[in-house]
């Protein structure tokens, strides 16, 4: 199989401008069952500020690089640094600029969330008001004194983005932040990550969500089977990848798909509504079907969302979609 | 790195685990000193007016019976001579005395000895329990991969682990031990008998105290250390169960000739300064009998330490390089 270009949207930035870089990233797991290629030859570039969409099916590799850019586990090949300092062999030295969540929050289970807290700030040598402050900040000043282990799974999330914030972090790294959350907690996480983007920091936000990199991202990588698919701002991604189309409704809408056939535009009959493809210029259409006494009485463009788009990307490569639907 | 220990050793007295073990300990040490009061408590007067009266009917039987006794023994004696010229059995030793009726007067110097043995196995297992709870369980709940992403030089994470799993043994055993010496000084010197605990018997009884103390840090280093292994608290017990019940019970009693190789041996030869244990030696006579002996045998303090020591470097190395390489998830 052939391993198709990724689609780079916009012009590389400079390493000094990246939060993240990797190049030739490699991770084949083995086991008795033989070997897993998790992520091959990822190269991967996150800028500095603002959300950065991490995109890609279930299993496509995002956590292992995620695990890989964190020294939980170890890459087989290629480079990745952070803040320009290459990891993992520099990452005690930045280690205090990054705050990450992995998959699922993992805290002492019998500690209070206060406690769990007070001996991560303590490893890193923070005062210790500031557990307090940060359990405030993410909503759990009152629960602070619980278990861990009774607390709901949007509570852990939100003591894990606590954690993060014990560190005052430039750059933050969350793994699939909203899974298993109710809809007010995957507002409140979403808030919370475009906040801190406002705030001029960085957040790396990797999904199998498109919708939830839609509405939170700034830019976005999209990975398939370990490799880079395409990269950019989101706008970008999918403009490039879909053209634009307008759906029209008009009193008679036979003539007028002739009419704008005979104009030269790619136009269908959906139910009572006309699809024009490829063509976004709405006040084209209007002038033309009104020169032959047709009035338009609904416009409505139809932007290419992400699930297009990667379904797009993916569809040379066979991959399990099944996971990225909504 | 002092940092990270200090944390470590906040962690590993707020797990309830620890506070679980130290109280069975503190139990456990408890029954202990309920034996020693059993041991040094005297007879009570019926006791003592019915071994005096099978005293004097002893007595009295050995003053009707007593030389042909003597004789039936020598006879004996002498049949077994003709297979082992050393042979003795005693026969000037079997007039009745009344200090073999009466339970003898419990000695502290004779006793703090085995208590402090008796000790010394308890805190090893507690620590070594301890130290393998306290790693495995941030393996199995994943709170190790969120430890690592504040403090990613794993060999520093690694050290403090078990620099407070030892580290924070030590009060515990110090503790238990001096509970134990002082309890048991408390019970024979109200009940029994302390004389003969000269300065030379406080000294030996430091050192084994001392000993024992090395030991719990190593147990809980080496608990720990499996617990970076298997990642799993009943693993490492299930491992430790059936090393004990397997190699030191069936291997150990099958082949006597290997327990120098094992651990209990060389556990009590750290301990105690040097440990005897009985071997079996067989050969055939010129007459072509076979004829098997119990030999007593030393095992040396310096094979103990060896052993240990090596036994300690090596499980603790291995842990090292497992846990600097492996991948956390």
């Amino acid at each position: 199989m052939t391993t198709p270009a990724p689609r780079h949207l916009q012009p590389s930035p400079s390493t000094s401008e990246l939060a993240i870089s990797t190049r030739g990233l490699r991770k084949t797991y083995r086991n008795r069952k033989g070997r897993h290629v998790a992520v091959a030859g990822l190269d991967l570039d996150v800028p500095l500020g603002g959300v950065h969409g991490f995109l890609g099916p279930n299993g496509s590799g995002k956590t292992t690089t995620i695990r890989m850019l964190l020294g939980l586990i170890r890459a087989d090949a290629g480079t990745m640094s952070i803040f320009d300092r290459e990891v993992p062999q520099h990452l005690p030295e930045v280690v205090g600029r990054v705050g990450a969540i992995v998959e699922s929050p993992k805290f002492f289970p019998a500690f209070s969330g206060r406690k769990n807290l007070q001996l991560l700030a303590e490893a890193i040598d923070c005062p210790r008001s500031i557990v307090d402050q940060v359990l405030e900040q993410s909503g759990l000043g009152g629960r602070g004194k619980d278990k861990y282990k009774t607390y709901s799974l949007g509570m852990k999330q939100r003591l894990a983005i606590a954690a993060t914030l014990l560190k005052e972090p430039d750059l933050l790294i969350f793994d699939e932040p909203t899974n298993g959350l109710d809809p007010a907690g995957i507002r409140e996480i979403r808030n919370t990550m475009r906040s801190l983007g406002e705030q001029g920091k960085t957040v790396l936000v990797s999904s199998h969500i498109l919708d939830e990199v839609e509405q939170v991202a700034d830019t976005v990588s999209i990975i398939g089977h370990g490799r880079l698919l395409a990269s950019g701002r989101v706008a970008d991604v999918i403009g490039d990848q879909t053209a634009t189309s307008l759906r029209v409704g008009v009193a008679d809408p036979v003539t007028a798909q002739r009419i704008l056939t005979d104009g030269g535009l790619l136009v269908r009959l959906d139910g009572g509504l006309l699809v024009v493809e490829g063509f976004s210029d709405g006040a084209e259409i209007t002038r033309r079907l009104a020169a032959h006494d047709l009035f338009v009485n609904e416009l409505i463009p139809v932007r290419a969302d992400l699930e297009s788009v990667f379904l797009e990307l993916t569809a040379d490569e066979g991959l399990e979609t099944a996971g990225a639907a909504r | 790195m002092m940092r990270l220990t200090k944390v470590e050793l906040r962690r590993l007295f707020s797990r309830r685990l620890t506070t679980v073990a130290l109280l069975g300990a503190l139990a456990v040490t408890g029954l202990m000193l309920f034996g020693a009061f059993t041991e040094a408590k005297p007879l009570s007067a019926p006791e003592q007016a019915a071994q005096q009266a099978q005293f004097d009917q002893a007595k009295k039987d050995w003053a009707v019976n007593g030389d042909q006794q003597i004789q039936s023994c020598l006879d004996a004696q002498a049949e077994q001579q003709k297979l082992d010229p050393k042979a003795n059995f005693g026969c000037n030793q079997m007039e009745p005395n009344l200090a073999n009726w009466g339970k003898p007067v419990a000695k502290f110097n004779q006793m703090m000895p085995n208590i402090l043995l008796a000790g010394s196995y308890l805190l090893a297992f507690v620590a070594f329990l301890v130290g393998a709870g306290f790693v495995a369980a941030e393996f199995s709940s994943g709170s190790m991969a969120n430890w690592l992403t504040f403090e990613p030089r794993r060999l520093r994470v690694y050290v403090s682990k078990l620099g407070a799993a030892g580290l924070g043994l030590i009060p515990v055993a110090v503790a238990v031990l001096g509970l134990l010496t002082a309890g048991s000084w408390l019970i024979v010197d109200h009940l029994a008998s302390t004389a003969g605990t000269t300065a030379k018997v406080w000294g030996d009884l430091a050192l084994m105290g001392g000993r024992a103390v090395a030991l719990a840090v190593a147990a809980a280093m080496a608990g720990a250390a499996m617990g970076v292994l298997l990642r799993h608290t009943a693993a490492v017990l299930g491992i430790a169960v059936g090393y004990l019940v397997l190699v030191e019970g069936v291997f150990g009693q099958a082949f006597q000739g290997a327990r120098p190789w094992l651990l209990q041996l060389n556990f009590n030869a750290w301990l105690q300064h040097g440990a005897t244990y009985f071997a079996q030696t067989c050969k055939t006579d010129a007459q072509g009998n076979y004829n098997c002996q119990g030999v007593e045998k030393v095992l040396s303090f310096g094979h103990g330490s060896a052993y240990l020591g090596l036994l300690v470097v090596l499980t603790v190395g291995l842990a090292a390089l497992v846990f600097r390489r492996r991948d956390v998830s």
